[in-house]
């Protein structure tokens, strides 16, 4: 009943026009699907959880003058009492890295002395090393799943000069199937590649998530906690509040740092949030970039088919006062013009299919980008076609309006 | 005939004023998503000592794990151990070369005005000054003799040089950094090579707040605040334990006064290695690199991956303007048959009728070109707001990109016009005239 026929020679009689406006159709389509796949990995991306208690955490730099002449032991110690003792503060820790945080230390482990002897890349997995307290628990929020966490006598100094080997290690639970697999990681002992030699550190708890510093590392899920006081001169402290408090804790925690000793350099206040959206910054950059690109492509596409719509209702004009004339009601006309972008947008969808499959194989070759699961083809596709119709609404309706009467006149 | 098909190009545009607006719209939205792409691109990728490629070079040493290569495409670390840095600088066999690496000290300022802060230190030899050529505003750099007796000197930045002596020349003055005073030998010009050749590590950030000699950071023990790789954990602890490892931590640049003398550097390195092998060091097959500063930006992947990505879409993007304008025109152009057919009737050939169209084609691309300048200016604005500070550096516009823009929006609008514009030169006169 949609009388594809008429229109279909009519618009052969367009070729030139109609071809245009399907290849338009047909590049906006390759280019959406393709931006489109890239903004969905690069949001879920985004969307992972650190593992940390994000939305309750902050974290404040501190640096020795003189480190020389500094007990930065002493320091560090009298620093986390004070900050344990804030009203609002559940936990605090001095660690030397932080999930998100894009600077860090990577160990590479292996399951056995033999692989971590054998020198081999293939035999290691690389993870991310938070070094923090028995309160480190506490001042991360982090969720375990197995085992426990590190116990007061398990942790050792680790200072710039120091030697100190950790007896223990929490592992997260990505870690612990690569390096174990289904099996039970609790208790089994985790040997580091560039030193095998050392006592390895025994696995006694799994974290549920926890992040590497690196956001776009492909092993990001892969990170440990090991039991080190950490006393560098350089240094980071995490600090997690109750519920609510974090921004009451924020306006206080410089000025209780500097009363306690002012002769030091405080800085790099920070929430979580702000260290994710530093953290994500390229990613969410990159998103933006090509949202705005597909809106923009897909505003240019309709303009184009409302120009070429209009234009044709004009050239028509006469013909469609003489259907009009001949008995086609409004609803008819309207009709034409629908099914006639639906024709020319199939076209396009077509070809368009092709070559977003195409641009997405050599994307993925020239530029290494990941391939294009197929089932963005049909929604964009889907899509695409929405955008003609609704494009063509405003010209089609024009075209409905046009009277009976300009049949009996000469233009 | 030019200034007449200019008047016919503005009268026709004027009286189809939307479609016009729709057209240059367009084209201006595709010329500034790729001119925008475009411009962080080239700003990524230009080499700022493009003069010296040939005589600025990289050496590369294989000293990575015996089992397994740096990468997977068996690349040479990108970074030298202290020993191998210590051993070519005490050999000296280029012209220039310098060993350094980037840390952080405490600065204490006289003036109880301000707080002590950290700065950003660039660890380096004398020879880097004459390698990297930073313009001096007071003083001069250090000397190799001042390397050599490991000497308290620095080289302030203009911008710290600004903070702590407003701008004054503070040649031969002292700065307290971390626990020694410092005698302030050199003050520089603002300086800001994009990309940082210099430390690829880190290549759009902006060039360290001080400068001291490498021989006194090291005599200081102070650690990089840097990239630190090791496929062997050190065998002693601290500061000397990281010295002798096979830890890599810093770059390591040399430079020659004729690239002639690089040949037989290449041939001191592998002599180097070969020396190493027999001491027990250097297992890995010999895979020395002396590299330029361009295979250097291209073995580090300067250009973000991100990057490439938007140049190529928002190409694919201009390509849709483009289609977009045919369709436009094409409307518009037949749209005006009866006008073709009267001028051809009194006498306009059909080269006639094409210059008057193609001559309304490249008014919409002027118009469309200015427009996208414009809205290039925008969008990088809208770059640099998505971006870290740094990457504001990479979203300056110059006189040269002006001028691509301009051809590129009506080289692009003339191709699109081309299409519509034969189309116009086929009707027939006299059919035309007949149906009016």
């Amino acid at each position: 009943m949609l009388h594809l026929k008429p229109i279909f020679s009519a618009l052969l009689r367009n070729r030139i026009a109609a071809g245009v406006i399907a290849v338009q159709i047909a590049l906006t389509l390759a280019i959406v699907v393709n931006c489109a796949y890239l903004v969905v990995e690069r949001v879920s991306d985004m969307a992972r959880p650190s593992g940390y208690d994000e939305d309750n955490m902050l974290t404040i730099r501190v640096t020795a003058m003189d480190p020389t002449r500094t007990d930065i032991r002493a320091e560090t110690q009298a620093d986390l009492a004070v900050l344990r003792a804030m009203p609002g503060v559940v936990g605090a820790t001095a660690t030397n890295a932080l999930p998100l945080g894009r600077g860090g230390w990577a160990w590479s482990l292996s399951n056995s002395l033999e692989k971590a002897g054998s020198g081999r890349d293939e035999d290691s997995e690389g993870a991310a090393i938070y070094m923090v307290d028995e309160m480190g628990i506490d001042a991360t929020g982090i969720e375990l799943s197995r085992g426990r966490f590190f116990r007061a006598e398990e942790v050792v100094d680790l200072t710039q000069s120091g030697d100190a080997s950790p007896s223990t290690i929490v592992i997260s639970d990505a870690l612990a199937t690569a390096l174990f697999g289904d099996e039970d990681p609790i208790g089994k002992p985790v040997w580091l590649n560039s030193e095998p030699g050392r006592a390895p550190p025994i696995v006694v708890g799994t974290a549920k998530r926890l992040q590497a510093p690196w956001t776009s590392w492909q092993n990001t899920e892969q990170a440990a906690m090991v039991p080190y006081r950490f006393l560098y001169p350089h240094r980071t402290y995490l600090i997690r509040t109750e519920p609510g408090q974090r921004e009451a804790v924020m306006g206080q925690v410089e000025k209780v740092l500097a009363d306690r000793d002012s002769q030091r350099i405080i800085s790099g206040l920070r929430s979580y949030a702000e260290i994710r959206e530093r953290g994500y910054r390229e990613q969410r950059a990159m998103a933006w970039i090509l949202t705005a690109t597909m809106i923009s492509l897909s505003l240019v596409t309709a303009l184009g088919i409302v120009g070429m719509a209009s234009f044709w209702v004009t050239q028509r004009i006469k013909q469609i006062g003489t259907r009009r004339a001949l008995g086609a009601r409004r609803f008819d006309v309207r009709r034409y013009f629908q099914v006639e972008n639906g024709l020319i947008s199939v076209g396009g969808i077509l070809i368009g299919m092709a070559l977003a499959w195409g641009l997405n194989v050599w994307l993925v070759s020239a530029l290494a980008l990941p391939k294009l699961p197929l089932a963005y083809l049909p929604i964009a596709a889907l899509a695409v076609f929405v955008l003609g119709q609704l494009s063509v609404l405003g010209p089609a309706r024009r075209a409905s309006l046009v009277s009976p009467a300009v049949a009996t006149r000469t233009v | 005939m030019f200034t007449y098909y200019l008047r016919l190009a503005v009268t026709s545009m004027r009286r189809t004023p939307v479609l016009t607006g729709l057209m240059v719209l367009a084209v201006a939205m595709g010329i500034g998503a790729s001119m925008t792409a475009l411009t962080v691109l080239r700003a990524m990728a230009q080499n700022p000592y493009s003069h010296k490629n040939e005589v600025l070079r990289v050496p590369q040493l294989d000293s990575w794990n015996p089992e397994s290569a740096y990468d997977e495409e068996g690349n040479p670390p990108d970074q030298f151990t202290y020993r191998d840095a210590r051993a070519l600088l005490d050999a000296g066999k280029a012209d220039y070369q310098s060993a350094q690496y980037r840390t952080g000290l405490s600065i204490q300022p006289e003036q109880d005005s301000l707080l002590p802060f950290n700065a950003s230190i660039r660890v380096a030899g004398s020879d880097f000054f004459q390698m990297f050529e930073p313009a001096f505003r007071y003083g001069n750099p250090w000397t190799r003799a001042d390397d050599a007796r490991k000497a308290r000197v620095v080289v302030l930045s203009a911008e710290l040089n600004d903070k702590l002596f407003g701008g004054e020349n503070s040649v031969g003055r002292d700065v307290q950094m971390g626990d020694e005073r410092y005698r302030i030998v050199g003050v520089l010009e603002p300086w800001l090579p994009m990309p940082r050749v210099y430390d690829l590590q880190e290549p759009f950030e902006e060039a360290e707040d001080a400068f001291i000699p490498f021989e006194t950071a090291v005599d200081k023990e102070m650690g990089a605040h840097g990239n630190n790789n090791c496929w062997r954990s050190p065998e002693k602890p601290g500061y000397a334990g990281q010295l002798e490892s096979e830890c890599i931590w810093m770059q390591f640049w040399v430079g020659f006064d004729d690239v002639a003398s690089v040949a037989a550097y290449r041939q001191f390195l592998d002599d180097y290695v070969r020396d190493q092998k027999a001491l027990g060091r250097f297992e890995r097959p010999l895979n020395n690199r002396l590299s330029t500063i361009d295979e250097w930006m291209t073995r580090k992947e300067v250009v973000q991956r991100d990057s490439r990505t938007q140049v190529w879409i928002a190409f694919g993007f201009l390509i849709v303007c483009i289609v977009n304008t045919v369709g436009l025109l094409l409307a518009k152009f037949l749209g005006r048959s009866g006008e073709v057919g009267v001028r051809r009737a009194l006498g306009a050939s059909r080269r006639q009728v094409f210059a008057q169209f193609l001559i309304e084609s490249g008014m919409v691309g002027v118009a469309g070109g200015v427009l996208g300048l414009l809205l290039t200016g925008l969008m990088l604005a809208g770059m640099r707001a998505l971006q870290d500070e740094s990457y504001g550096h990479l979203t300056r516009i110059d006189t040269e990109m002006v001028g691509i823009t301009l051809i590129v929006a009506i080289g692009a609008t003339l191709l699109a016009g081309l299409i519509p514009t034969w189309r116009a030169c086929q009707i027939a006169p006299a059919l035309q005239l007949k149906s009016q």
